[in-house]
């Protein structure tokens, strides 16, 4: 969904466009697994509908780059913004409840979201098309030593087997947007979202690992997770439940009008899901009395000692 | 046809070439891949994006094992913890960074104002913070250390603010850099008046910093056993030149200081309190600012030192943005490379080879965006 | 620290000292011909004590409605109102404040308008003629709003911030403010904001306080701070 207006695709920002994008995930070994563009073409060749629809639109023969196009295309139509807040910009004040409306000033204002994910008439998706780090790779256990080894390899010439170790056996991706740009501060940063239709675009993060938004407030608001590429800008907010509600309630409020049905079971299904369970919640940390890298650095020592 | 190779495939190739190149332990490769990756120009000896070749490297080269490098951590304006967490974050952090680095670095230096108010807990917090350090810790005082019970506090923590040592044929010297003029009595302030005065950047009552001529004495004679090509490194937390008076980007007798110096080959000042990257030159004198861990400094409005390649502003989004810690990695010949470990910024080398070519080579990457 | 208190009532004070010298200003020129009689009391040293009327004193209530001081009877309106205000400033020890302020916190002074005390056109008129006062009062006034200004950017406690953090920390003599860039889309905010936005947003933010009022006195005071500080700096809206 409206993946048409993003700079850059996937969470690493490797691909630049719609009609690029769409051949990768076919010739990917872990996704569709196609040796070759030709192989993927065989596969549909023979379908008379596909070879009509090609000609019509394109007037050549079928062929894979055409049918990154045609995908590409078809994202393209994929646009949807009429979602519930937006009519309430547009002067309807019952489209969103109060307590979405307290969500909204909480989004601009104490929960700091509008910084990375920015909505305005220019750039309506929420998203600052940025990558940051804001830990959900550090809770992977192998991050920090994956890092590690990626500053080594960056900061040593001594260090090839080191590369070599973090080649093979690791899951890379991790690294996020480094492994594009070998920068070291790009180490664990993904592209920021785009947050409309959020409420239905579960689950959440780069790597899928936040089952309800809820869960993604409870990340935010102990201040992400520290680790030592952790964007800054991710600090403690100390919001009550009552607050991360109301930001939630906004959230399901991004959600386009033609979803709504979809909408609202999945505001009921997360709303249930963390009555049971909040993995992520930690009030010491978002109320600042535990700060980040306090407990890295002084369980740090007793470990060495 | 010219083919332009996709992003995509040349991610993949990239990365092939990459794990590739290191299989084979061909260094060559692994090089060409990641100067390629960063647009950097070739035979760039430190490439500014990345943590600098370590100097472990430069070493083999010259066959010494004088070369080694130390870590800093400097200006982090603690209130105790429950007055503000964000400098105590900040603290926090570049232990953190610190304690990460690997290999470890032959010492920490501490570049003073660890506390912002002089008060007992303040400075209490920052010794228990700074305790785990898994290096050793060489700390200097900075004017929020001092001026609330004229150090009485800081001395019983961490000694004599005034000393040297020689740590791998280098000799070391940390002074105290921030002793002003009694500005005090006459006012009738009381010590917190007098230290609130002292922490105000901006505050025009208090006097200019000096070292002072029983410390310019000192120096005088704990200099005297060295000869002319002695490695010296002098630690203090202004800058031992004359910048910007109003903010005390500045030492009063800093002729006086410089003309003891004079007789060296190559001496390296290091100081804190300008809480950015600064670089200046002074004859056989070169002089590196380090980087706070709680709030970066705007650079003063005149008189900039030709050397300094300014920061980025930083964007106040981000508390961290413009603060960090660093690396100073020393060479054979006494000069060094000053790193600048930047906050969710790639790192700047201020090297040897910039200072003492007059900023000709390794001309450090330009800020995109400057203070005004 | 009660400095705010102080700054509170010190402020009050000023203006009544103001009226007083207006008073005693207008008594000598009612009375030019009295003379004072200073021998009867000295009431410096009187001052700021409790005393009781006698024979030779007449109670005087100050315009703050509270105070009550003795003075000694006979004296010419001049003499007690210079009597009364060595007094009023022994109590009052930040009545120079703006001086102070200026002293600790160097401010830029505001333009010279003396130019406007030449050329031939305004002379006898009553608009467009300037005087020395005119310049005077226009100067005293907007350094004072300033001054205010200042003081309030310099204080962690003024600007409510929970975290002892106040905007020179970042900011000092407010450079890195550039107030002249101003409407401009402001990232953090994520909208095209006002001085006062940006103000508000660190207000919030690096320092963390309650907004302030954004049409109130001291958003105001510190808005005059900041742009004065920059005077002279090109106008340059959407300057990022």
């Amino acid at each position: 969904m409206n993946v048409a207006l993003f700079q850059t695709l996937f969470w690493d920002g490797r691909s630049p466009s719609l009609d690029h994008q769409a051949l990768q995930p076919i010739l990917n070994p872990v996704e569709m697994g196609m040796p070759d563009g030709e192989t993927a073409m065989k596969a549909i060749r023979d379908d008379a509908e596909y070879q009509e629809a090609f000609k019509k639109a394109y007037v050549r023969e079928m062929n894979y780059e055409d049918l990154g196009r045609a995908i590409g295309a078809f994202e393209r139509t994929l646009v949807f913004l009429d979602s519930p807040f937006r009519r309430f910009l547009n002067g309807d004040s019952d489209a969103i409840s109060d307590e979405a409306l307290a969500g909204f000033e909480l989004y601009d204002g104490k929960a700091r979201c509008v910084t990375c994910h920015p909505m305005n008439p220019s750039n309506p998706l929420g998203s600052d098309h940025r990558f940051h780090n804001v830990g959900v790779s550090a809770r992977h256990q192998d991050f920090e030593e994956l890092a590690k080894q990626a500053t080594k390899i960056l900061a040593e010439d001594s260090s090839e087997q080191k590369l070599d170790e973090l080649a093979v056996g690791t899951d890379l991706s991790e690294l996020g947007r480094f492994m594009i740009t070998l920068n070291r501060v790009d180490i664990g940063s993904f592209r920021t979202p785009l947050i409309l239709n959020i409420g239905i675009t579960q689950p959440y993060m780069h790597d899928g690992s936040l089952a309800t938004l809820w869960d993604v407030m409870d990340h935010y608001n102990k201040g992400g997770e520290a680790n030592p590429f952790l964007d800054g800008g991710i600090e403690p907010l100390a919001l009550s439940e009552e607050e991360i509600d109301q930001v939630v309630a906004f959230l399901f409020t991004l959600t386009d009008v033609r979803f709504a049905e979809e909408n609202q079971q999945q505001f009921e299904l997360q709303r249930a899901a963390a009555k049971k369970n909040r993995p992520i919640r930690d009030e010491a940390m978002a109320e600042r009395s535990i700060l980040p890298f306090e407990q890295r650095v002084t369980s740090s020592k007793s470990t060495d000692q | 046809m010219a083919t332009h190779p996709s992003v995509e495939t040349k991610y993949m190739e990239e990365r092939r070439e990459l794990f590739h190149g290191i299989r084979n332990l061909e260094r060559r490769s692994f090089l060409k891949v990641s100067a390629a990756a960063l647009g950097a120009s070739a035979g760039l000896a430190y490439p500014h994006s990345f943590t600098p070749v370590s100097v472990a490297q430069g070493a083999e080269d010259t066959g010494s094992d004088q070369a080694f490098r130390f870590a800093y951590v400097s200006d982090s304006h603690l209130y105790e913890k429950d007055v503000n967490d964000r400098f105590v974050r900040g603290l926090l952090r570049a232990v953190d960074d610190v304690n990460n680095l690997d290999p470890q670095p032959d010492f920490v230096f501490y570049g003073g104002d660890l506390a912002q108010l002089g008060q007992e807990k303040e400075l209490e917090l920052g010794a228990q913070i700074l305790k785990n350090l898994k290096a050793p810790l060489r700390i200097m005082v900075g004017e929020h250390d001092w001026y609330l019970d004229m150090g009485q506090k800081w001395q019983e923590l961490f000694g004599d603010p005034t000393y040297s040592f020689d740590h791998k044929g280098v000799h070391f010297v940390v002074l105290n850099s921030v002793v002003e003029a009694d500005f005090w009595t006459e006012r009738n302030m009381t010590p917190m008046e007098r230290m609130m005065t002292v922490a105000g950047l901006d505050n025009s009552l208090q006097s200019p910093f000096t070292v002072g001529q029983t410390q310019r004495k000192w120096l005088q004679d704990d200099l005297e056993k060295l000869s002319d090509d002695a490695r010296l490194i002098i630690l203090s937390h202004s800058p031992l030149y004359k910048l910007y008076k109003p903010w005390n980007f500045w030492t009063d007798d800093a002729e006086e200081v410089q003309a003891i110096l004079n007789r060296f080959k190559n001496v390296v000042v290091i100081h804190g309190h300008t809480h950015q990257l600064l670089t200046n030159r002074i004859g056989n004198i070169h002089f590196h600012g380090v980087l706070s861990t709680a709030w970066p400094w705007p650079y003063a409005p005149e008189g900039m030192p030709e050397l300094t390649i300014e920061m980025s502003r930083p964007d106040p989004f981000n508390p961290n943005d413009g603060c960090g810690d660093g690396e100073v990695h020393v060479h054979p010949d006494g000069l060094v490379d000053k790193i600048y470990n930047l906050w969710n910024r790639n790192p700047v080398s201020v090297t040897a080879a910039y200072t003492a070519s007059g900023g000709s080579d390794s001309v450090p990457p330009k800020p995109n965006r400057p203070s005004y | 620290m009660n400095w705010t208190l102080i700054r509170g009532s010190a402020r009050r004070a000023i203006v009544c000292a103001m009226l007083l010298f207006w008073a005693a200003f207008l008594a000598g020129c009612k009375h030019p011909s009295e003379t004072a009689e200073l021998d009867a009391a000295d009431p410096q040293s009187d001052a700021g004590k409790e005393t009781v009327a006698t024979a030779d004193t007449v109670d005087v209530k100050s315009c703050d409605g509270e105070n009550t001081v003795q003075v000694a009877k006979g004296l010419t309106g001049q003499a007690m109102a210079d009597a009364l205000m060595d007094q009023w400033q022994r109590n009052h020890p930040e009545a120079n404040w703006v001086t102070e302020e200026k002293e600790k916190h160097v401010f830029l002074p505001p333009a010279d308008n003396s130019a406007l005390l030449q050329g031939d056109q305004g002379k006898g008129h009553v608009y467009g003629n300037f005087t020395e006062r005119d310049l005077i009062t226009w100067a005293r006034e907007a350094e004072k709003f300033v001054a205010e200004g200042s003081r309030i950017f310099h204080s962690g406690d003024e600007l409510g911030s929970q975290i002892a953090v106040s905007c020179d920390m970042c900011h000092p003599h407010a450079a890195n403010t550039h107030p002249e860039t101003y409407p401009k889309y402001q990232v953090q905010l994520g909208r095209v904001v006002l001085l006062r936005d940006m103000i508000n947003w660190c207000v919030e933010n690096p320092v963390r306080a309650e907004p302030l009022d954004p049409n109130g006195p001291k958003m105001r005071a510190l808005e005059a701070y900041i742009m004065a500080q920059r005077k002279g700096t090109v106008m340059e809206y959407g300057k990022h």
